[in-house]
Protein backbone atom coordinates (compact mmCIF):
# COMPACT_ATOMS: atom_id res chain seq x y z
CA UNK A 1 0.00 0.00 0.00
CA UNK A 2 1.46 2.97 -0.98
CA UNK A 3 1.33 6.22 1.42
CA UNK A 4 0.13 9.43 0.70
CA UNK A 5 2.53 12.78 -0.30
CA UNK A 6 1.86 15.73 2.04
CA UNK A 7 0.15 17.11 -0.96
CA UNK A 8 -2.33 14.14 -1.46
CA UNK A 9 -3.03 14.79 2.68
CA UNK A 10 -3.31 18.25 2.33
CA UNK A 11 -6.24 18.24 -0.31
CA UNK A 12 -7.81 15.15 1.47
CA UNK A 13 -8.07 17.53 4.48
CA UNK A 14 -9.57 20.46 2.67
CA UNK A 15 -11.91 18.46 0.75
CA UNK A 16 -13.43 17.29 4.57
CA UNK A 17 -13.07 21.46 5.53
CA UNK A 18 -15.86 22.85 7.02
CA UNK A 19 -15.20 25.61 4.74
CA UNK A 20 -15.74 23.09 1.80
CA UNK A 21 -18.58 21.49 3.12
CA UNK A 22 -20.90 24.44 3.47
CA UNK A 23 -20.30 25.78 -0.48
CA UNK A 24 -21.82 21.99 -0.95
CA UNK A 25 -24.03 22.08 1.24
CA UNK A 26 -25.15 25.65 -0.28
CA UNK A 27 -25.13 24.18 -3.82
CA UNK A 28 -22.22 26.02 -5.08
CA UNK A 29 -20.42 23.78 -5.79
CA UNK A 30 -19.94 19.58 -5.97
CA UNK A 31 -16.90 17.24 -6.50
CA UNK A 32 -17.49 15.27 -9.63
CA UNK A 33 -13.78 13.30 -8.83
CA UNK A 34 -10.85 13.19 -7.32
CA UNK A 35 -7.50 11.19 -8.36
CA UNK A 36 -4.54 12.71 -6.76
CA UNK A 37 -3.44 15.00 -8.39
CA UNK A 38 -6.25 16.00 -10.16
CA UNK A 39 -9.94 16.78 -8.91
CA UNK A 40 -12.80 17.51 -11.30
CA UNK A 41 -15.52 19.89 -9.67
CA UNK A 42 -18.52 21.24 -10.77
CA UNK A 43 -19.66 24.95 -9.92
CA UNK A 44 -22.88 26.44 -9.67
CA UNK A 45 -23.36 29.41 -12.38
CA UNK A 46 -26.28 31.99 -13.40
CA UNK A 47 -25.85 32.75 -17.11
CA UNK A 48 -26.76 36.25 -18.19
CA UNK A 49 -30.32 35.47 -19.28
CA UNK A 50 -30.73 34.29 -15.82
CA UNK A 51 -30.81 30.67 -16.13
CA UNK A 52 -28.65 28.53 -13.87
CA UNK A 53 -26.54 26.09 -14.92
CA UNK A 54 -22.83 24.51 -13.73
CA UNK A 55 -19.74 24.55 -15.17
CA UNK A 56 -16.63 22.17 -14.49
CA UNK A 57 -13.17 22.33 -13.86
CA UNK A 58 -10.25 20.33 -13.58
CA UNK A 59 -7.65 21.46 -10.91
CA UNK A 60 -3.51 19.78 -10.89
CA UNK A 61 -2.73 19.83 -7.47
CA UNK A 62 0.84 18.85 -7.79
CA UNK A 63 2.86 20.14 -4.21
CA UNK A 64 -0.53 21.50 -2.98
CA UNK A 65 -0.59 23.75 -1.15
CA UNK A 66 2.94 25.02 -1.33
CA UNK A 67 2.41 25.28 -4.98
CA UNK A 68 -0.77 26.73 -6.37
CA UNK A 69 -3.55 24.90 -7.97
CA UNK A 70 -3.25 25.10 -11.84
CA UNK A 71 -7.27 25.43 -12.86
CA UNK A 72 -8.46 24.83 -16.36
CA UNK A 73 -12.02 24.83 -17.62
CA UNK A 74 -13.28 21.86 -18.77
CA UNK A 75 -15.67 19.91 -20.87
CA UNK A 76 -16.41 16.76 -19.24
CA UNK A 77 -17.73 15.07 -22.64
CA UNK A 78 -14.16 15.38 -23.88
CA UNK A 79 -11.80 15.36 -21.26
CA UNK A 80 -10.18 18.65 -22.65
CA UNK A 81 -9.64 22.09 -22.06
CA UNK A 82 -13.80 23.65 -23.01
CA UNK A 83 -13.43 25.82 -26.14
CA UNK A 84 -13.49 29.30 -25.40
CA UNK A 85 -16.92 29.93 -27.44
CA UNK A 86 -18.82 27.30 -24.65
CA UNK A 87 -17.02 29.75 -21.88
CA UNK A 88 -19.24 31.45 -18.89
CA UNK A 89 -19.94 34.84 -20.35
CA UNK A 90 -21.03 38.29 -18.23
CA UNK A 91 -19.33 41.30 -17.06
CA UNK A 92 -15.76 42.53 -17.79
CA UNK A 93 -14.40 40.44 -15.17
CA UNK A 94 -15.70 37.21 -16.16
CA UNK A 95 -15.15 37.71 -19.74
CA UNK A 96 -11.24 38.38 -18.53
CA UNK A 97 -11.14 35.08 -16.09
CA UNK A 98 -12.06 32.96 -18.89
CA UNK A 99 -10.67 34.10 -21.77
CA UNK A 100 -8.39 31.96 -23.32
CA UNK A 101 -4.90 32.78 -23.10
CA UNK A 102 -1.36 31.27 -23.37
CA UNK A 103 -0.80 29.50 -20.18
CA UNK A 104 -5.10 27.52 -20.77
CA UNK A 105 -5.87 28.06 -16.70
CA UNK A 106 -8.47 30.37 -15.21
CA UNK A 107 -7.00 34.49 -15.22
CA UNK A 108 -6.85 34.51 -11.89
CA UNK A 109 -3.90 35.59 -9.70
CA UNK A 110 -4.57 32.33 -7.56
CA UNK A 111 -3.88 30.38 -10.50
CA UNK A 112 -0.28 28.53 -11.27
CA UNK A 113 0.45 29.88 -14.34
CA UNK A 114 -1.75 33.45 -14.36
CA UNK A 115 -0.81 34.13 -10.95
CA UNK A 116 2.82 33.66 -12.26
CA UNK A 117 3.31 36.45 -15.01
CA UNK A 118 2.62 39.89 -15.08
CA UNK A 119 4.02 40.62 -11.56
CA UNK A 120 0.39 39.66 -10.20
CA UNK A 121 1.34 38.24 -6.53
CA UNK A 122 2.04 41.66 -6.26
CA UNK A 123 -0.42 43.48 -7.62
CA UNK A 124 -3.55 41.33 -6.09
CA UNK A 125 -2.18 40.17 -2.76
CA UNK A 126 -5.75 39.39 -1.96
CA UNK A 127 -6.35 37.50 -4.54
CA UNK A 128 -2.93 35.44 -5.06
CA UNK A 129 -2.13 32.44 -3.88
CA UNK A 130 -0.14 31.32 -0.44
CA UNK A 131 0.33 27.92 1.09
CA UNK A 132 -2.40 29.28 3.71
CA UNK A 133 -4.83 29.28 1.22
CA UNK A 134 -7.73 26.47 0.66
CA UNK A 135 -9.52 25.12 -2.52
CA UNK A 136 -12.65 26.40 -1.06
CA UNK A 137 -10.86 29.48 -1.58
CA UNK A 138 -10.43 29.47 -5.46
CA UNK A 139 -14.13 27.84 -5.53
CA UNK A 140 -15.69 30.71 -3.83
CA UNK A 141 -13.58 32.83 -6.34
CA UNK A 142 -15.22 30.84 -9.09
CA UNK A 143 -18.66 30.75 -7.63
CA UNK A 144 -18.41 34.58 -7.40
CA UNK A 145 -17.88 35.20 -10.74
CA UNK A 146 -20.15 32.75 -12.13
CA UNK A 147 -23.04 34.07 -10.01
CA UNK A 148 -22.54 37.65 -10.76
CA UNK A 149 -24.78 37.80 -13.71
CA UNK A 150 -27.61 37.63 -10.93
CA UNK A 151 -26.42 41.30 -10.20
CA UNK A 152 -27.32 42.65 -13.51
CA UNK A 153 -30.62 40.49 -13.25
CA UNK A 154 -31.82 42.17 -10.16
CA UNK A 155 -32.13 45.26 -11.03
CA UNK A 156 -33.30 44.74 -14.70
CA UNK A 157 -36.04 42.79 -13.23
CA UNK A 158 -36.79 45.14 -10.35
CA UNK A 159 -36.42 47.92 -12.62
CA UNK B 1 -25.63 9.42 17.72
CA UNK B 2 -24.51 13.04 17.12
CA UNK B 3 -25.47 15.05 14.49
CA UNK B 4 -22.35 17.21 12.82
CA UNK B 5 -23.28 20.70 11.73
CA UNK B 6 -21.85 23.75 9.75
CA UNK B 7 -21.87 26.66 12.17
CA UNK B 8 -21.15 30.42 11.80
CA UNK B 9 -21.12 33.05 15.06
CA UNK B 10 -20.26 35.69 17.02
CA UNK B 11 -16.38 35.45 18.08
CA UNK B 12 -15.75 32.85 15.51
CA UNK B 13 -13.78 33.93 11.96
CA UNK B 14 -15.35 30.79 10.12
CA UNK B 15 -17.54 28.45 9.61
CA UNK B 16 -16.78 25.40 11.80
CA UNK B 17 -18.37 22.24 12.70
CA UNK B 18 -19.81 21.12 15.93
CA UNK B 19 -21.52 17.94 17.05
CA UNK B 20 -24.14 17.83 19.48
CA UNK B 21 -26.83 14.92 19.88
CA UNK B 22 -29.85 13.86 17.71
CA UNK B 23 -32.91 14.46 19.41
CA UNK B 24 -31.67 17.22 21.86
CA UNK B 25 -33.33 20.66 21.77
CA UNK B 26 -31.26 23.40 19.34
CA UNK B 27 -30.20 25.10 22.74
CA UNK B 28 -27.43 22.49 22.48
CA UNK B 29 -26.02 24.57 19.10
CA UNK B 30 -26.08 27.70 21.30
CA UNK B 31 -24.35 26.25 24.11
CA UNK B 32 -21.54 24.79 22.12
CA UNK B 33 -20.80 28.07 19.66
CA UNK B 34 -21.13 30.23 22.81
CA UNK B 35 -18.40 28.33 24.05
CA UNK B 36 -16.11 28.53 20.85
CA UNK B 37 -17.20 32.51 20.80
CA UNK B 38 -16.54 32.93 24.36
CA UNK B 39 -19.98 34.68 25.40
CA UNK B 40 -22.64 33.67 27.45
CA UNK B 41 -25.02 31.04 26.06
CA UNK B 42 -28.17 32.59 27.88
CA UNK B 43 -27.66 35.93 25.89
CA UNK B 44 -27.61 34.34 22.15
CA UNK B 45 -30.11 33.66 19.74
CA UNK B 46 -29.83 30.75 16.89
CA UNK B 47 -30.65 31.60 13.02
CA UNK B 48 -30.32 29.76 10.09
CA UNK B 49 -28.54 31.07 7.70
CA UNK B 50 -29.82 34.14 5.97
CA UNK B 51 -33.00 34.22 8.06
CA UNK B 52 -33.97 37.14 9.86
CA UNK B 53 -36.14 35.48 12.61
CA UNK B 54 -34.19 32.91 15.31
CA UNK B 55 -35.46 29.48 15.62
CA UNK B 56 -36.75 28.16 19.10
CA UNK B 57 -33.85 26.93 21.29
CA UNK B 58 -36.86 24.17 22.24
CA UNK B 59 -36.66 22.32 18.88
CA UNK B 60 -35.53 18.74 18.64
CA UNK B 61 -32.53 18.38 16.65
CA UNK B 62 -32.52 15.66 13.20
CA UNK B 63 -30.41 14.93 10.83
CA UNK B 64 -32.05 17.49 8.22
CA UNK B 65 -30.40 20.30 10.31
CA UNK B 66 -26.98 18.89 9.28
CA UNK B 67 -27.76 20.60 5.98
CA UNK B 68 -27.63 24.10 6.65
CA UNK B 69 -25.44 26.67 8.34
CA UNK B 70 -26.52 28.16 11.42
CA UNK B 71 -25.39 30.78 12.80
CA UNK B 72 -25.53 31.62 16.93
CA UNK B 73 -24.79 35.61 17.68
CA UNK B 74 -25.94 37.21 20.85
CA UNK B 75 -27.63 40.49 18.49
CA UNK B 76 -31.17 39.58 17.31
CA UNK B 77 -30.79 42.06 14.66
CA UNK B 78 -27.95 44.04 12.98
CA UNK B 79 -28.60 47.52 12.00
CA UNK B 80 -26.81 47.60 8.04
CA UNK B 81 -25.49 51.11 6.56
CA UNK B 82 -23.61 50.78 3.11
CA UNK B 83 -21.91 53.80 1.47
CA UNK B 84 -21.43 54.26 -1.97
CA UNK B 85 -20.40 57.90 -3.91
CA UNK B 86 -21.60 60.25 -1.08
CA UNK B 87 -24.63 58.33 -0.90
CA UNK B 88 -25.98 55.72 1.99
CA UNK B 89 -28.99 53.17 2.67
CA UNK B 90 -30.00 51.20 5.57
CA UNK B 91 -31.69 48.15 6.28
CA UNK B 92 -32.04 45.90 9.22
CA UNK B 93 -30.72 42.13 8.76
CA UNK B 94 -30.25 38.91 11.23
CA UNK B 95 -26.62 38.32 11.84
CA UNK B 96 -26.82 34.94 10.06
CA UNK B 97 -27.03 36.88 6.61
CA UNK B 98 -24.45 36.33 3.98
CA UNK B 99 -22.87 39.12 2.51
CA UNK B 100 -24.14 38.36 -0.78
CA UNK B 101 -27.32 38.96 0.27
CA UNK B 102 -26.84 42.55 1.47
CA UNK B 103 -25.14 42.93 -1.75
CA UNK B 104 -28.16 42.08 -3.92
CA UNK B 105 -30.09 44.78 -1.79
CA UNK B 106 -27.54 46.86 -2.28
CA UNK B 107 -27.17 47.17 -5.70
CA UNK B 108 -30.76 46.35 -7.06
CA UNK B 109 -33.51 49.07 -7.08
CA UNK B 110 -34.11 49.09 -3.68
CA UNK B 111 -30.65 49.50 -2.81
CA UNK B 112 -28.26 51.80 -5.17
CA UNK B 113 -30.18 50.39 -8.32
CA UNK B 114 -26.98 50.19 -9.90
CA UNK B 115 -26.34 50.13 -13.86
CA UNK B 116 -26.76 46.39 -15.01
CA UNK B 117 -23.52 46.60 -17.19
CA UNK B 118 -21.41 47.14 -14.04
CA UNK B 119 -23.90 45.72 -11.55
CA UNK B 120 -21.98 42.46 -11.99
CA UNK B 121 -18.43 43.93 -10.69
CA UNK B 122 -19.78 45.12 -7.48
CA UNK B 123 -18.62 44.05 -4.14
CA UNK B 124 -18.71 45.08 -0.40
CA UNK B 125 -15.96 45.79 1.81
CA UNK B 126 -15.56 47.01 5.01
CA UNK B 127 -16.38 50.67 5.91
CA UNK B 128 -13.21 52.81 5.28
CA UNK B 129 -11.62 49.43 3.56
CA UNK B 130 -10.52 48.59 0.28
CA UNK B 131 -10.56 44.43 0.36
CA UNK B 132 -13.65 42.63 -1.15
CA UNK B 133 -15.57 40.63 1.50
CA UNK B 134 -16.65 37.05 1.02
CA UNK B 135 -20.02 36.27 -0.20
CA UNK B 136 -20.66 33.55 2.00
CA UNK B 137 -19.21 35.18 5.19
CA UNK B 138 -22.25 35.80 8.00
CA UNK B 139 -22.58 39.53 8.41
CA UNK B 140 -22.60 38.54 12.20
CA UNK B 141 -19.22 37.87 12.17
CA UNK B 142 -18.32 41.25 11.88
CA UNK B 143 -20.42 42.89 14.69
CA UNK B 144 -19.38 41.89 18.71
CA UNK B 145 -22.49 42.20 21.11
CA UNK B 146 -23.34 45.09 22.38
CA UNK B 147 -22.72 46.57 19.45
CA UNK B 148 -25.46 45.99 16.66
CA UNK B 149 -24.41 48.12 13.80
CA UNK B 150 -22.08 47.15 10.48
CA UNK B 151 -20.81 49.35 7.89
CA UNK B 152 -19.90 48.66 4.56
CA UNK B 153 -18.94 50.33 1.05
CA UNK B 154 -19.89 49.28 -2.04
CA UNK B 155 -16.68 48.90 -4.24
CA UNK B 156 -15.80 47.63 -7.54
CA UNK B 157 -13.97 44.52 -7.68
CA UNK B 158 -10.78 43.84 -8.41
CA UNK B 159 -10.39 42.64 -12.29
CA UNK B 160 -6.82 41.62 -12.82
CA UNK B 161 -5.27 42.90 -16.21
CA UNK B 162 -8.26 45.22 -16.41
CA UNK B 163 -8.50 48.71 -15.13
CA UNK B 164 -10.27 48.83 -12.22
CA UNK B 165 -6.86 48.62 -10.06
Amino acid sequence: MSEQSPAERAVAVDLDSPRFRAGVHRGHWRLLSHTFPILLVAVAAIEPDGNQREYSFRFELTGFPGVAPEVRKWDLSTNTLQAAERRPKGSTRVSEAFKAWGGGTVYRPWDRLAGAHGNWATNYPTLAWNPKRDLAFVLEDLYGLLTSNSAAQRVRTSA
Amino acid sequence: MDIELLVEGEGLVEVETIRVPEGSAAREIVIAVAAKGHFAAEEAFLFVEDSDEPIDPVLVLDKSMAGRVHHVHRAHRIDVRVFYQGRHIDRRFGPSTRVERVLDWAVGDRGFAIDPIIAPEMELALHGQTTALPKNAHIGRYVQHPHCELAFDLIRGIVPNGASR
